[in-house]
């Protein structure tokens, strides 16, 4: 689901050095959602990823910006210290935040292609905004 | 913005408004053309906004856009009233270069080049996931983070010599292992002795051109002998610690009520526990960082030596130097003649200094430092040496590479439907990479002309010209 005139759950925006994206979501939960998917992508290909481990983290409550940069952050962790790629995510509203539900599969060089790594995610035009009837958050990827 | 010409290679940006000092740009009149459209310009003077900068905020030629400090930065600050900010370092802590000679030459490579980068291909470890055979304890990571690359050393990775050519003697003092987190801890377990991605490479080339002979004689560089460049960084264990204290920054800035231009400059005083804990923390992640390219040294020293049935002796697989892109770090600078020590930050610029350096090794005393410029990976890259001009004008520091033109998405665009990997193999250069994307983001066509930014330099007269080599082969992530 997303929620913008151009019917994509993300685009990429050029930036010289590293990788700038648009993400879009008809509401939080769907932009975490698409964030994650984004970030696969860039890595990967969602669509090559057989969901088989799971994972499950919380998103303490924060800033819509906090949240999403923390978010993007467990990824990098799961990426680096099991080889995880994560592309299917199911979120959840709970007191204390968010809770994160992710499934996704052990990279291997013959199933996923490999796109590039990811040092970091930065606070460079970090932002979440209103965007049509839903969000738009800006972020931009370290190389 | 007001610029002014010092001369055809130097330019002042007067301070203004909550500027303490003047940026000096190095560039040439064509690259001020480019650079006058460019946001690193207003990053040089944020740097210059910064509480306890000394002198000038300063730009390299191969300056382009960063996170707060622009890449291609350096900025020194006072001891006592200055501040440290991760930004003027970068996530890739001690992300830097190691240049190795050898006694091969081209005519002994070139008709066995592709089954050598192919052999170094499968050694090197590259991507997601690869990683180097030896298994590394917790109580090694400490040790790792404490000794950097004589760590290696110890572990039979290396010798005792090549610490003497590697910045610093590949420890950075003053590190704090305790102050790394787990999570850095953890994402760096499996990554010493890898590439990573990306810009990070390994290039087999020959020494293509000599400028200076009698240097170059002594730094072992003969005309048509092969070397191997090195570029990677401290991997996630770095990215990881920078993450971390760019947190404990913005606390740090509420705390000392340090009014920044731009969020990205996070800082913190010096003399404060925030300050002195983020250099602890850096010097442990950059000694990760010396340890890495040491164990990548020796993985191609073994490589090379099964490859021709040769000793690593008889073929002379030795370090010429390795040096930092990505530091901060206290040294001991000449202002106003008197002995002062600064804490100089260097995104994306190297050290340079000059001839009788006492922090200079014996054999390069009376040549001056080092300095290794790579380009991209069709056409060339530099070995300079520092000058003490440096020492005057920029606390020692010179360029690090070529910097780029275009961005990834537009390098993709440029080159659809071209091979850019038989297009280099019918230049003579062979590629071999993980990631297809990578190669065409990497693309030389992407990159600035670095010999552009070394002719800088050179007329500045930060850094000298020693020899130019061409690639031959090139590993990538």
């Amino acid at each position: 689901m997303n929620s913008n005139p151009k019917n994509k759950n993300y685009e990429y925006f050029d930036h010289t050095a590293d990788v700038g994206l648009y993400i879009y979501g008809s509401h939080f939960e769907n932009l975490i959602e698409n964030a994650g998917k984004a970030f696969t992508d860039t890595v990967s290909d969602v669509s090559c990823i057989d969901p088989q481990i799971s994972v499950e983290f919380l998103l303490k409550k924060d800033s819509p910006e906090k949240m999403i940069h923390h978010f993007l952050n467990e990824l990098i962790y799961f990426l680096d210290t099991r080889q995880l790629l994560l592309s299917h995510f199911m979120i959840t509203k709970v007191k204390e935040g968010y809770m994160v539900q992710a499934k996704g599969d052990v990279f291997n060089p013959l199933e996923h292609p490999f796109k590039t790594a990811i040092k970091a995610i930065t606070h460079h035009q970090l932002q979440v905004e209103t965007y049509h009837s839903g969000l738009k958050a800006t972020v931009v990827f370290d190389l | 913005m007001k610029i002014e010409k010092i001369n055809d290679w130097m330019w002042r940006i007067p301070k203004e408004g909550d500027m303490r000092v003047d940026g000096i740009v190095f560039a040439s009149e064509r690259m001020m053309k480019d650079l006058r459209e460019d946001m690193c310009l207003q990053q040089i003077c944020n740097v210059a906004m910064l509480p306890g900068i000394l002198s000038h905020s300063l730009g390299m030629p191969d300056i382009h856009w960063g996170y707060g400090f622009p890449i291609g930065g350096v900025a020194a600050f006072d001891e006592r009233e200055g501040v440290v900010s991760p930004g003027g370092v970068g996530y890739d802590i001690n992300c830097g270069v190691r240049l190795l000679k050898t006694k091969l030459t081209l005519e002994e490579i070139r008709p066995r080049l592709k089954d050598l980068v192919s052999t170094f291909f499968s050694k090197i470890p590259t991507g997601i996931g690869a990683h180097h055979p030896f298994k590394l304890k917790k109580e090694d990571q400490l040790q790792i983070l404490a000794k950097g690359a004589a760590w290696a050393i110890e572990k039979s990775f290396g010798f005792e010599r090549d610490l003497d050519h590697i910045e610093e003697k590949g420890c950075i003092p003053g590190a704090d292992p305790h102050l790394i987190s787990e999570r850095a801890l953890e994402r760096g377990r499996d990554q010493l002795g890898t590439l990573g991605s990306g810009n990070h490479f390994v290039e087999l080339g020959y020494v293509d051109e000599i400028y200076d002979l009698e240097t170059a004689h002594i730094l072992g560089l003969e005309k048509n002998t092969v070397t191997i460049i090195i570029h990677t960084g401290s991997r996630g264990l770095g990215h990881q610690t920078c993450e971390d204290f760019l947190g404990h920054m913005e606390n740090a800035n509420r705390k000392y009520k340090i009014k920044l231009p731009d969020p990205q400059l996070a800082c913190a005083p010096l003399r404060s526990e925030e300050g002195k804990s983020y250099l602890a923390a850096m010097a442990a992640a950059a000694n990760f960082a010396f340890a890495n390219r040491q164990m990548i040294t020796h993985l191609i020293r073994e490589s090379l030596s099964d490859f021709f049935q040769r000793s690593f002796n008889d073929l002379g697989i030795e370090g010429v130097y390795d040096v930092c892109h990505n530091i901060a770090k206290f040294e001991e600078h000449v202002m106003n003649g008197k002995n002062r020590r600064v804490c100089v930050h260097r995104k994306g610029a190297t050290r340079a200094f000059g001839p009788h350096h006492p922090q200079l090794p014996k054999t390069y005393r009376e040549i001056g430092q080092p300095v290794l410029i790579p380009g991209d990976m069709g056409r060339y890259s530099f070995v300079l040496a520092g000058n003490s001009k440096a020492e005057q004008l920029t606390f020692g520091s010179s360029c690090h590479g070529a910097g780029r033109l275009m961005s990834r998405n537009q390098a993709k665009r440029t080159l659809k439907g071209r091979n850019l990997e038989a297009e280099l193999a019918h230049e003579g250069i062979i590629v071999r990479a993980t990631s297809r994307s990578t190669i065409t983001e990497e693309a030389p066509l992407a990159y600035k002309d670095v010999q552009e930014v070394v002719e800088v330099v050179a007329q500045a007269g930060i850094s000298r010209k020693i020899a130019r080599l061409r690639p031959l082969g090139v590993i990538k992530g």
